[in-house]
C-alpha cells in the first residue's frame, strides 16, 4: 500500500564543499597509503613524500577531473528520482484506478462524455466565431449596407439594406477608407449543351475587383477579370470554381479559351479558381461572372439590389470608413433628395456579418455545455471525496510513516489527474463523433460551417478543459484527504464517524449542482416553450402536401411576354395532368424562402407621399391558380382569372394589412399604381388575401401584392404543387414532365413546402433541441450526485437510525426524515439556481419568440420536475434507512 | 617507453574490472593489483586510477562506499556490480581474440628473411 520500493536510506549528501571534500579524502587516501609504504621501504619522509606526489601524477587536475564526474553522477541520479517519483505515483494511481473498478469507470465515463460535448460545441464555435475567415488580412474585409434606420418603415434589417447601383459606385469612388469595394448580386445560369440534363449553377455576379482585390485570391489557372471588360455590352466571361471544373469537365484544363452555355448564351472560360478557395457563402461557388453596369444600364438611385464587399486600406480602421460613408451619405442625401432622403451607409466587419445571427445561440450552447462540465466535474469531485472518506485509514497510515503532506497531495492529485485525462483522451475521441453529428443537425446555411472540424487546435483546447477539470474535482477531495491527522484517523479506523465536515462539503456541492442543473432546465424550458410557439404560428397558407420547385428560362429563347407565357400555360396543364395532382400555380419568390428586393407604389387619390418615401410593398407576381395551390385564403373579391392578361384591365390582389393601411379596410375596386413615378400604370385592386409569413415565421405582417403573371411575365418562377398523395413521390414524373417540354430547362430546388418550413424553423430547433439534451443530462447528473450524497449520508447514520428505531421510532419518521433532508438540499439548489437563472436568461432575450425571459410558468415546472428528481433520488437510500437492524447495529458498535 | 593512451585506457578499464573481480576494493588496492598482476609492465601515473574509476561507477559497472582500511582510515571502497561483470566478461573475451590475432600476424615471417 506504500510506495513499492525502498526509499534509498543513505545520499551523499550534495554540497559543494562537501563533494571536494570527499575527492580530496579519497585521493588523500591514496597517496598517504603510498608515503606510508615507501616510508617502510626506507625513504626519509621528504623523499617517501615527493616520490608518492611523482607517481600520482597532477593531484589538482584529477581532483577536479574526479569532482566533475561526481557531479555529473549526482545530478543524474536527482532527475531519476524525480522522475521515480512521478512514475510511482502514476503507477500507484493506476493501481488505485483499476482496485476501484466501479468508481472509476463511472467517473471516466463522466468526465468523458462531458469533455466530448464540450469539444465538439467547441470545435463548432471556434470554426464559426473564433477562426478568422480563409482569406489574406481578412479582418479587413467589410461589408457595405444602406442604412435606412431613419426611414419609417417595416423592413427585416433595417441597417443591412441593399445598396443602388449608384450609391454604390459613389461609395467606391469617394470613401478613401476603403481600398476596393465590389458589389454582388446572386446568379444561377443554367448550364446546357453538355451530354446531361440541363443544370442550374449556384454562382454569383459581380462588379470589378471581388477575388483579386477584395478577397486577394487570384486564379489557379487562366486569368481572373481585367479592367475594362466590366463595361456594358462586354465580353461574356465565366470564371469556374475548382469543384465545379472538377465535376463538370473532369477537370480538364483544355476547357480555357472554351465557351459553354449558360442560359443559351455562349460564355468564354478565363480561369479557374484554386482548389479549397471557400467563397463566403452569398457569392456562391459554382461560376461568377462579371457586372457589366455603368450609370448607362445600372438603375437609378431608388433602385436598390446589390450587396457589397470591401477592404479597408491598411491601417484604416473600421470607424474611419463609417465616418467617411456618413459624410458621403449626407452629401448624397442633400444632391438626391429624391432618393435618397434620410438613407446613410452602414460598414460592418464581413466576418460578424456572416454570423451575428448564429453567434449569441452559439455562445449560449457553449456555457450551457461548459455547465454540464461543470455538474460532471462535482459530480466525480463528490465520488472523490466519499472514497477519499473511505481511503483515511490508508493515508493516515502513510503520514504516520513519514509521508510529507505534499506527498499525500501528489498522489492524490496524480490520481486525479490521471482519471481526468483517461477520461479527456476517451472524450476527444468521442468529440469527432460529436461534431460530426452536430454538422448533421446543424441548419443547412449555418454560415462557415465549412470551416468546422477536429484538429490540434481543438486538440489543445480538450488538454487544456481536461486539465482544468483534473485540478477541479481533484483539489478539494485531495486537500481535504491530505490533511487527514493520524492520531485521529488511526482511533477510529474502521469506523467511518468522521464525515462532519466532509458531509457538510459534499452536501454544499450537490446544492451547487443542482443550482447549475435548474438554470440549464430553465434555459431549456424558455426554448422548448419558444420553439413550440414557433411551430404554432399561423403561416397563412397550408404548407402541407405542397411540393415546390424553381425553374429559370433562358432569355435568349424566351425573349417576350409570349413565349414565357406559353411555357409556364403547357407547364402548369402537363402537371395538372400528372395523377395525384390537385392544382398547380407558380409564383415569382416562395414565402420563406429568403429576401428579396421591394417595390414602392402609391394608392390613386391619396395625397401623394413625398418624393422617395412612397411605402415599400413587397410584390411577386402569381399565376391564376397560385392561391388555390398554397392554400392562401380569399378574404374578399376574387383570384386572378387566365382572362386577366395583357390585353385585360390590369388588375392586382393586395393582403388584409396593405387594405386596412392604405384602403381603410376598403380596397376592392380602388387603384393603385407601382413603382412607375414618371408614367403610373394605374391597377385595380380585384381581391384581397389573408397576411402570410413570408420572411420567416419571426418576421412581422407587411404590405404584400400579387401581380397576375400575364400581365407581367419573367423568366423565372417556382412552381407549387397541391397534390393528394405524399408530395415527394411526385418528384420524379414533374422533372419527368419538364424534361418532356424542354429538355435545356434545369429544375432546381425541388422541396416540399413543409421541407421548407421546417429548414426556416432549422435554427431554433438546432439550439432547442441541443440545450434540452444539455439539460436532461444535467438534471440526471444532479440526480445521481444527490443519490450518492444521500445514500452515503444514510450509510455513515446507520448506527443513529438504528437507535433511533430502537428507541421507537416508526418507519415513517425515519423516511420522512431522509426525505425532508434530500429535499431540503434540492430545495436550497433549486433557489440559488432560480435567482442564478433570472440573471442568466436575459442573454437568451434575442433567441425567444413570444416568451419572456422570466416566464413564471417555466421556472415554475422546472423547478418542480427538480424537486420531483429529488425526492425519486433519496427515495431508495430512504427505504434502506428504514430497514435497519437496530440490534446488529448497537452490537457491531 | 611509450604509451598510446588509447590502449591505455580500455585495458585500464578492463583491469580495475578484473581487479574487483575477488573483493570490493579501494583505489589504491586496485593499483596494487594491477601492478603486481601484470609484473609492473604497464607503467602509468597512478592518479589516472581515480577518474577511472569514477567513470565506470558513472556507468553502473561498479558502486562505491565509504569503509575502514585495514589500517583504520577512512577509504572509499568499489565493487564490480552485476552489469560490470557483464561487462568485463564481454570485453575480455574480445580482447583476447583482439590480442590472440594480432600476435599471430606479428608471428608471420616475411618469406626470405
Amino acid at each position: 500500500m506504500t510506495d513499492p520500493r525502498p526509499r534509498r536510506l543513505f545520499r551523499i549528501p550534495f554540497r559543494k564543499g562537501g563533494l571536494r571534500h570527499e575527492v580530496d579524502e579519497e585521493l588523500r587516501f591514496h597517496i598517504e597509503t603510498r608515503v606510508g609504504q615507501l616510508l617502510d621501504e626506507g625513504l626519509s619522509e621528504e623523499e617517501a613524500r615527493a616520490e608518492a606526489r611523482r607517481r600520482f601524477g597532477d593531484v589538482e587536475r584529477i581532483g577536479e577531473e574526479v569532482e566533475e564526474l561526481t557531479r555529473r553522477r549526482e545530478r543524474a541520479m536527482r532527475s531519476s528520482d524525480h522522475w521515480d517519483d512521478i512514475g510511482r505515483n502514476l503507477a500507484f494511481a493506476f493501481r488505485q484506478l483499476v482496485r476501484n473498478r466501479v468508481f472509476s469507470v463511472v467517473s471516466v465515463l463522466t468526465v468523458a462524455l462531458a469533455i466530448a460535448a464540450t469539444t465538439s460545441i467547441y470545435s463548432v464555435v471556434d470554426g464559426i466565431l473564433l477562426r478568422p475567415l480563409p482569406y489574406p488580412e481578412s479582418d479587413e474585409l467589410v461589408m457595405v449596407w444602406a442604412d435606412y434606420t431613419r426611414r419609417d418603415v417595416v423592413l427585416p434589417d433595417k441597417r443591412r439594406e441593399w445598396l443602388s447601383w449608384p450609391n454604390f459606385s459613389d461609395f467606391r469612388d469617394q470613401v478613401g477608407a476603403v481600398e476596393a469595394v465590389s458589389a454582388f448580386m446572386g446568379w444561377g445560369p443554367t448550364l446546357t449543351g453538355s451530354d446531361t440534363n440541363a443544370e442550374r449553377l449556384n454562382g454569383g455576379i459581380f462588379s470589378h475587383g471581388m477575388f483579386s482585390d477584395v478577397l486577394g485570391v487570384e486564379p489557379a489557372l487562366g486569368r481572373g477579370f481585367l479592367p475594362g471588360e466590366d463595361v456594358p455590352d462586354g465580353p461574356a466571361l465565366v470564371l469556374l470554381g475548382h469543384g465545379f471544373w472538377q465535376r463538370a469537365f473532369g477537370g480538364d484544363p483544355a476547357i480555357l479559351d472554351q465557351t459553354i452555355l449558360l442560359n443559351d448564351q455562349p460564355h468564354t472560360v478565363i480561369g479557374v479558381m484554386p482548389a479549397g478557395f471557400e467563397p463566403p457563402a452569398f457569392l456562391g461557388t459554382d461560376a461568377w461572372t462579371l457586372m457589366q453596369f455603368d450609370d448607362s444600364n445600372g438603375g437609378g438611385r431608388g433602385s436598390a439590389f446589390l450587396r457589397t464587399v470591401g477592404r479597408l486600406r491598411d491601417g484604416a480602421s473600421l470607424d474611419l470608413a463609417r465616418a467617411q460613408g456618413g459624410q458621403l451619405g449626407s452629401r448624397l442625401e442633400q444632391e438626391f433628395p429624391e432618393a435618397n432622403t434620410d438613407v446613410g451607409y452602414n460598414v460592418y466587419p464581413l466576418h460578424f456579418d456572416m454570423v451575428q445571427q448564429a453567434s449569441s445561440a452559439l455562445w449560449i450552447l457553449l456555457g450551457a455545455v461548459g455547465l454540464v462540465l461543470l455538474i460532471a466535474c462535482v459530480n466525480v469531485a463528490n465520488l472523490l471525496l466519499a472514497r477519499g472518506a473511505s481511503r483515511h485509514g490508508e493515508l493516515a497510515v502513510r503520514v504516520a510513516l513519514g509521508a510529507s503532506k505534499g506527498r499525500v497531495l501528489a498522489q492524490l492529485m496524480t490520481e486525479s489527474l490521471l482519471l481526468a485525462f483517461i477520461g479527456g483522451a476517451l472524450g476527444f475521441g468521442l468529440s469527432f463523433v460529436g461534431v460530426e453529428a452536430l454538422l448533421a443537425l446543424a441548419p443547412d446555411q449555418t454560415p462557415l460551417i465549412e470551416q468546422v472540424g477536429v484538429d490540434g487546435r481543438i486538440m489543445g483546447f480538450a488538454a487544456a478543459v481536461t486539465l482544468a477539470a483534473g485540478v477541479f474535482f481533484g483539489i478539494l477531495p485531495a486537500l481535504r484527504a491530505s490533511g487527514a491527522k493520524p492520531a485521529s484517523a488511526l482511533k477510529d479506523a474502521g469506523r467511518s464517524g468522521h464525515g462532519r465536515r466532509s458531509g457538510r462539503l459534499r452536501s454544499g456541492l450537490v446544492v451547487g449542482q443542482v443550482a447549475l442543473a435548474l438554470m440549464l432546465l430553465v434555459g431549456a424550458g424558455l426554448l422548448l416553450r419558444s420553439f413550440q410557439k414557433l411551430q404554432q404560428v399561423d403561416l397563412g397558407f397550408e404548407p402541407e402536401g405542397v411540393l415546390s420547385m424553381q425553374m429559370q428560362l433562358p432569355p435568349v429563347r424566351f425573349p417576350d411576354a409570349t413565349t414565357r407565357l406559353a411555357f409556364f400555360e403547357q407547364l402548369e396543364e402537363r402537371l395538372q395532368a400528372i395523377p395525384g395532382v390537385e392544382s398547380v400555380g407558380s409564383i415569382t419568390n416562395l414565402p420563406l424562402a429568403g429576401q428579396d428586393g421591394d417595390t414602392n407604389f402609391w394608392v390613386e387619390g391619396a395625397a401623394p407621399p413625398p418624393q422617395g418615401l412612397e411605402p415599400s410593398v413587397w410584390l411577386r407576381r402569381v399565376t391564376p391558380d397560385y392561391f388555390d395551390a398554397m392554400g392562401l385564403e380569399l378574404v374578399g373579391g376574387r383570384a386572378f382569372l387566365p382572362s386577366d392578361d395583357l390585353d385585360a384591365t390590369r388588375v392586382i390582389v393586395v393582403n388584409e394589412t396593405l387594405e386596412r393601411d392604405y384602403f381603410d379596410g376598403q380596397a376592392i375596386g380602388r387603384r393603385l399604381n407601382v413603382n412607375n413615378p414618371a408614367d403610373p400604370v394605374w391597377r385595380e385592386v380585384v381581391g384581397v388575401v389573408r397576411d402570410i409569413k413570408n420572411f420567416g415565421i419571426r418576421a412581422e405582417s407587411r404590405n404584400a401584392m400579387y401581380l397576375p403573371f400575364a400581365q407581367a411575365p419573367t423568366t423565372f418562377l417556382f412552381t407549387t404543387i397541391r397534390t393528394s398523395v405524399e408530395p415527394a413521390s411526385l418528384m420524379n414524373p414533374v422533372r419527368a414532365a419538364v424534361a418532356d417540354i424542354d429538355a435545356g430547362i434545369a429544375v432546381a430546388n425541388m422541396r416540399t413546402m413543409d421541407e421548407l418550413v421546417s429548414a426556416s424553423l432549422a435554427a431554433d430547433r438546432f439550439t432547442a433541441s441541443l440545450l434540452g439534451g444539455f439539460a436532461l443530462v444535467a438534471l440526471l447528473l444532479a440526480v445521481v450526485g444527490l443519490y450518492g450524497v444521500v445514500s452515503y449520508s444514510v450509510t455513515t447514520r446507520l448506527p443513529e437510525m438504528g437507535v433511533r428505531i430502537a428507541l421507537g421510532a416508526g418507519t415513517d419518521g425515519i423516511r420522512r426524515l431522509i426525505l425532508r433532508w434530500a429535499l431540503s438540499l434540492a430545495s436550497a439548489g433549486i433557489a440559488v439556481g432560480a435567482i442564478g437563472a433570472l440573471g442568466v436568461t436575459r442573454l437568451m432575450e434575442g433567441l425567444l419568440f413570444d416568451v419572456p425571459t422570466t416566464d413564471v410558468a417555466t421556472f415554475g415546472v422546472v423547478s418542480l420536475i427538480m424537486a420531483l428528481a429529488a425526492v425519486t433520488a433519496s427515495l431508495v437510500p430512504a427505504v434502506r434507512a428504514t430497514r435497519v437492524d437496530p440490534v446488529q447495529v448497537l452490537k457491531s458498535e | 617507453m611509450t604509451q598510446n593512451p588509447n590502449l591505455v585506457r580500455g585495458t585500464l578499464d578492463l583491469l580495475i574490472l578484473k581487479a574487483l573481480t575477488w573483493e570490493p576494493k579501494h583505489g589504491y588496492g586496485v593499483g596494487e593489483w594491477i601492478e603486481s598482476a601484470t609484473d609492473n609492465a604497464l607503467l602509468m601515473e597512478e592518479g589516472t586510477l581515480y577518474p577511472a574509476l569514477h567513470r565506470l561507477e558513472n556507468k553502473g559497472w561498479v558502486e562505491s562506499e565509504w569503509g575502514l582500511s585495514e589500517n583504520n582510515r577512512r577509504a572509499k571502497y568499489y565493487r564490480l556490480t552485476r552489469e560490470g561483470d557483464r561487462h568485463l566478461a564481454r570485453e575480455a573475451e574480445s580482447w583476447s581474440r583482439h590480442t590472440a590475432a594480432v600476435a599471430k600476424a606479428l608471428a608471420l615471417q616475411a618469406p626470405g628473411r
